[in-house]
C-alpha cells in the first residue's frame, strides 16, 4: 500500500493522479454519505465532487498528524451543509414528503443472494428509510448516517462534525426516535411488517 | 438508574460507547416496558439504517471528477494575484506611503493579471513572499491589530498596512501552523460605506475555516473590483458597484456559515455607484 503521507504531499504539490489515488479509498462513502445527505444521487455527486475539489486545493491546511479521512468527511459534511441551506433560502417551500423514484435509488440487491421477492421487499424498505431519513432535522441526520451508515464512534463524529460528544450521543438519541417517529407515521412497524 | 437517565444513555449503550454502565442498563430495561420498547426501536432504526446498501458511484464520477481536479489548478493563479496586489499595497506602504481611499472616486477596475508586468515592485514583493498559499492561509493567525496604526477616514477605521517585512517571516509557515486554522471559526465583518438599509452598514457573517478566504477570492473573481486595497493581514477594504452588492450579499450568505447575517435588498438606485466595502476576518 503507497504510504498516504507521501501521496498527500505529492498531491499538495499539484498531482492530481496521486490525489486520484489518495482519495480512491474514500470517495464511494463520501458519496455515499452525501447522497443519505442530500437524498437524490445528483446532488450526492456534486456535492462529493465539489467537496473532493476543496480537499485537494485546502490539502495544504491539512494537518499531518491528524486522520485524513476524519478532514476529508468534514469537508463532505460542510459542503452538504452548505448547499443545503442554499436550497433552503432559495426555496421558500418544499413538499417534504419525498416520494423516492425508483430511477433514484440504486441499491446492489444481487450481492445479497436474495430471491426476487425478497428483493423487492429490501428494496421498499431501503426506499423507505432512505426518505424518512430526509424527513428527520439536519443535524440528526449527520450524526446517524456518520454513525449508522459510515459506522464512525461519537468520538471520531465528534471530530469530523466539530461538536461535543455529548452532543453527538444527544442528537443519535433524538435521530433515532425521530426517524422511528416517521416510519410510524408512513404506517411501517419498526418490527419489520407493515401494519 | 431511573427511566430519564436509561433513555438518555440507551443510543450509546446500544452504540458499544459505554461500558461500566451496561448491566444496571441491562436491568432497567429487563423491568421497564417502556425503557424497553424505546430499546428496541433504536435498536431498530439503527439495524435499519445499517442494512441500507452502499451505491457504487456513478459511472462517470472519477472521469468528471478529474476534470474538475485538473480545472482546479488554474484556480490558485488567482490567489497568487491578489497576494500580488496585497504585496505590492503593503510595500508601498513599507516604504511610507499610508495606503488610504478618500472618497469614492471611480477609477478604472484593477486589472489583476496586469499587476504582474506593471509593477516591479509587486514582482519583488512576490518574490519575498515565498510560499504564496501559506501567506493566505496564515492570515488570521496573526493578531493585525497589534501592529498597525488606525485612522478614521468618512467613517472606516483605515488602517496602514503592516510592515511587510514581519509578515513575510509570519507567513513562512509550516503545516503545524495551518493546523492551527483548521480549529477556528472566523467572523467576517463586512462594512459598507453608506447607510444602505436603515442599519449601521455593518454585517456580520461566519465562516469556518474551510472557507477562509476563498470567499474573497470569488468575490474579486466575480465582480468589478475598484481600489482593491489590503489595510490589514485580515482586513481587505474595496469598491464595487451598487448594482452588484445583492449578488454580493447573497453570495456571502451562501459561502458561510451564516448564525446571522442578512440578505440586503437594495432600493434600485437610478445610476450606479461604487459602494466602499471593508471585510475583515477575526477569529473567534
Amino acid at each position: 500500500m503507497v504510504d498516504e503521507k507521501k501521496l498527500i504531499k505529492q498531491s499538495i504539490s499539484g498531482d492530481v493522479e496521486s490525489f486520484e489515488q489518495l482519495i480512491r479509498q474514500y470517495q464511494r462513502m463520501a458519496y455515499n454519505v452525501a447522497y443519505r445527505m442530500m437524498g437524490n444521487e445528483e446532488d450526492a455527486k456534486d456535492m462529493t465532487q465539489e467537496a473532493l475539489v476543496k480537499v485537494f486545493k485546502k490539502l495544504k491546511s491539512f494537518r499531518m498528524d491528524a486522520s485524513f479521512s476524519t478532514w476529508l468527511y468534514r469537508i463532505v459534511m460542510n459542503t452538504c451543509k452548505d448547499e443545503m441551506r442554499k436550497k433552503k433560502m432559495s426555496t421558500i417551500s418544499i413538499d417534504q414528503s419525498i416520494e423516492t423514484e425508483d430511477s433514484q435509488v440504486y441499491f446492489e440487491l444481487e450481492e445479497k443472494g436474495l430471491g426476487p421477492e425478497e428483493k423487492l421487499l429490501q428494496k421498499e424498505t431501503q426506499n423507505l428509510v432512505h426518505s424518512a431519513l430526509q424527513e428527520i432535522p439536519e443535524d440528526n441526520r449527520m450524526v446517524l448516517i456518520l454513525r449508522d451508515i459510515k459506522n464512525l464512534t461519537y468520538d471520531e463524529i465528534s471530530e469530523v462534525l466539530d461538536i461535543p460528544k455529548g452532543t453527538v450521543k444527544s442528537r443519535i438519541n433524538r435521530g433515532r426516535l425521530a426517524l422511528r417517529d416517521v416510519l410510524k407515521a408512513r404506517g411501517y412497524n419498526i418490527s419489520g411488517k407493515e401494519v | 438508574m431511573n427511566c430519564h437517565k436509561v433513555e438518555e444513555l440507551i443510543n450509546a449503550y446500544i452504540d458499544d460507547e459505554i461500558k461500566d454502565l451496561d448491566d444496571s442498563i441491562k436491568n432497567h430495561i429487563s423491568q421497564c416496558p417502556s425503557c424497553k420498547a424505546i430499546y428496541e426501536d433504536s435498536l431498530a432504526v439503527k439495524a435499519m439504517l445499517n442494512g441500507l446498501d452502499l451505491l457504487p458511484l456513478p459511472d462517470d464520477f472519477e472521469e468528471t471528477l478529474h476534470d474538475k481536479l485538473v480545472d482546479s489548478k488554474v484556480q490558485p493563479l488567482y490567489k497568487n494575484k491578489l497576494l500580488k496586489t496585497f504585496g505590492y499595497v503593503a510595500t508601498v506602504a513599507a516604504v511610507g506611503v499610508i495606503a488610504f481611499m478618500t472618497g469614492l472616486n471611480i477609477e478604472e477596475p484593477i486589472d489583476h493579471y496586469a499587476l504582474d508586468n506593471d509593477y516591479g515592485v509587486a514582482e519583488s514583493a512576490n518574490r519575498t513572499l515565498g510560499n504564496q498559499n501559506s501567506a493566505m492561509n496564515d492570515q488570521a493567525d496573526v493578531d493585525a491589530e497589534d501592529d498597525v496604526e488606525s485612522d478614521e477616514v468618512e467613517g472606516f477605521v483605515i488602517q496602514e498596512a503592516p510592515d511587510m517585512d514581519e509578515s513575510i517571516t509570519n507567513s513562512d509557515v509550516n503545516e503545524e501552523s495551518f493546523g492551527k486554522m483548521n480549529e477556528s471559526v472566523y467572523t467576517v465583518t463586512v462594512t459598507f460605506s453608506e447607510d444602505l438599509t436603515g442599519s449601521d452598514g455593518i454585517y456580520h457573517y461566519k465562516i469556518n475555516h474551510m472557507d477562509d478566504f476563498n470567499i474573497i477570492d470569488s468575490i474579486l473573481e466575480n465582480y468589478s473590483v475598484y481600489n482593491l486595497e489590503r489595510l490589514t493581514r485580515t482586513q481587505l477594504s474595496f469598491q464595487i458597484n451598487s448594482d452588484d452588492i445583492d449578488k454580493l450579499t447573497t453570495e456571502l450568505i451562501e459561502k458561510t456559515s451564516i448564525d446571522f447575517g442578512v440578505n440586503l435588498e437594495f432600493d434600485s438606485r437610478e445610476k450606479s455607484e461604487l459602494i466602499k466595502v471593508i471585510i475583515e476576518l477575526k477569529e473567534e
